[in-house]
């Protein structure tokens, strides 16, 4: 997919101690070039919503500040334009400053690393937008379409269809299977991490499922471990010779699948189905929600806007059962908990 | 044995894709790391300070290797960093 990125504005992160933005900025950096992730991120989720065909050819993207006070940003809007019958058809999405958290947590560690900032003193992040001097910049971006094959349910692999809710735009199926699994062995791995490949595919199907908007929907089929990935607290070591085993396996098994994403857990000990929060003061374990090296897993491993990433860990707010398998994917620039559907194969 | 002609490049997953024919940019004297590079620069994708390796047919590539020394059959490659999860 070819488009055109039209933005007007240069966009600067700015770390700031009070939350008005009065003070000299604590950090500040030109993150104009990171819009693109942006516009790929909303780009892939159209498709995915099949609200923009994957094979379209003139796309402009246009990228606009949505003030909460000028120069300060509330929101960026993303707004693609495709030609539909002669006549302009716009899509709009919007993004927070959350896509920028990753970075500021960051340096917000170095700042405090340094001495910049006092351990408990708080630091804003915000958005500044500076309007370019020669006017409104244009460039070609090139984005890969999502990969995805017309099939039907059962082509897919899919037999029937469980517990579970979908996001419209964006409907999950898990293989029950893979989740018991993956659940059996976060147990079993107790507070040592453990992980390893998910084959899947994307499928677009004759109709859009129950609850769902787009047919275009993302099947988890099943988990390669492999004694090569090695984990321990709080990390988790994936093999790139594993890796690439496991995408032979994929191809091996015929069924259209590939090494569509990982999984892996965030630890689990007995006592963490009685925690109702907090965890108490010998509790290490983080909970089940993507850490910042989750972040740096995902764009490197799976690049693809379109990834998913799934974990398996302690919900000490949940009701019921604690131990959780959440499946995060790139919502409004940040990894985000979507709703998902269980099936049988 | 041939050489390449053609090279395609991926992600683990198959979804960042480059095609590449070879003799222009890219040409037989390059060696896989450099192409590796070229790959993550062409499809923005961050280093992130990570090694990296490209796989053919599951077998791992050395780095080093110019593409002259490859033969036909190892026109697809996977490209993976050695990375963690948290």
């Amino acid at each position: 997919m070819d488009a055109t990125l039209v933005t007007d504005y240069g966009y600067r992160l700015e770390l700031m101690p009070a939350p008005d933005g009065s003070g000299p900025p604590l950090f500040s950096r030109d993150v104009s070039a990171e819009v693109a992730d942006l516009v790929e991120e909303a780009l892939v989720a159209s498709v995915l919503s099949e609200d923009v065909a994957r094979d379209e050819r003139a796309i402009r993207a246009e990228v606009r500040p949505v003030w909460s006070e000028p120069p300060w940003v509330a929101e960026l809007e993303v707004r693609l334009e495709v030609e539909r019958n002669g006549a302009a058809q716009v899509h709009s999405l919007r993004f927070g400053s959350e896509a920028w958290r990753r970075r500021a947590l960051e340096e917000t560690a170095l700042l405090r690393q340094r001495g910049a900032v006092s351990q408990g003193a708080k630091v804003y992040r915000g958005l500044v937008a500076q309007r370019r001097a020669g006017g409104p910049a244009a460039c070609a971006l090139a984005v890969d379409a999502p990969l995805v094959a017309d099939v039907t349910l059962e082509q897919a692999g899919v037999r029937s269809l469980f517990a579970g809710s979908l996001l419209p735009e964006r409907p999950v199926l898990v293989n029950r299977r893979l989740v018991e699994e993956v659940l059996a062995w976060t147990v079993q791995a107790g507070k040592v991490e453990t992980g390893g490949a998910v084959l899947g595919r994307l499928a677009r199907l004759p109709a859009p499922l129950p609850g769902a908007r787009t047919r275009i929907v993302t099947v988890l089929s099943a988990v390669l471990r492999d004694s090569r990935h090695a984990g321990k607290a709080a990390h988790f070591d994936f093999s790139p010779e594993a890796l690439a085993e496991a995408a032979q396996v994929a191809e091996l098994r015929g069924l259209g699948e590939a090494v569509i994403t990982a999984f892996h857990s965030h630890g689990w000990q007995g006592k963490c189905a009685d925690c109702a929060g907090g965890g108490g003061s010998d509790c290490s374990l983080p909970e089940c929600e993507p850490s910042l090296q989750d972040y740096v897993l995902l764009e490197s491993l799976f690049p693809g806007r379109a990834a998913l990433l799934p974990i398996a860990g302690r919900r000490p707010a949940a009701a019921g059962q604690r131990l959780a398998f959440e499946v995060f994917a790139w919502r409004s620039g940040a990894l985000c908990a979507i709703p998902w559907q269980l099936y049988t194969d | 044995m041939k050489t390449l002609e053609r090279l395609t490049l991926s992600d683990i997953s198959g979804q960042k894709r480059l095609d590449i024919k070879l003799n222009g940019e890219i040409s037989l004297t390059h060696t896989v790391g450099q192409v590796i590079d070229h790959f993550l620069d062409s499809k923005r994708i961050p280093r992130n300070r990570l090694r990296w390796s490209a796989f053919s047919r599951g077998v791992l590539l050395d780095n080093k290797k110019a593409l002259g020394d490859l033969s036909e059959i190892d026109a697809q490659w996977r490209v993976v960093p050695e990375v963690s999860a948290g």
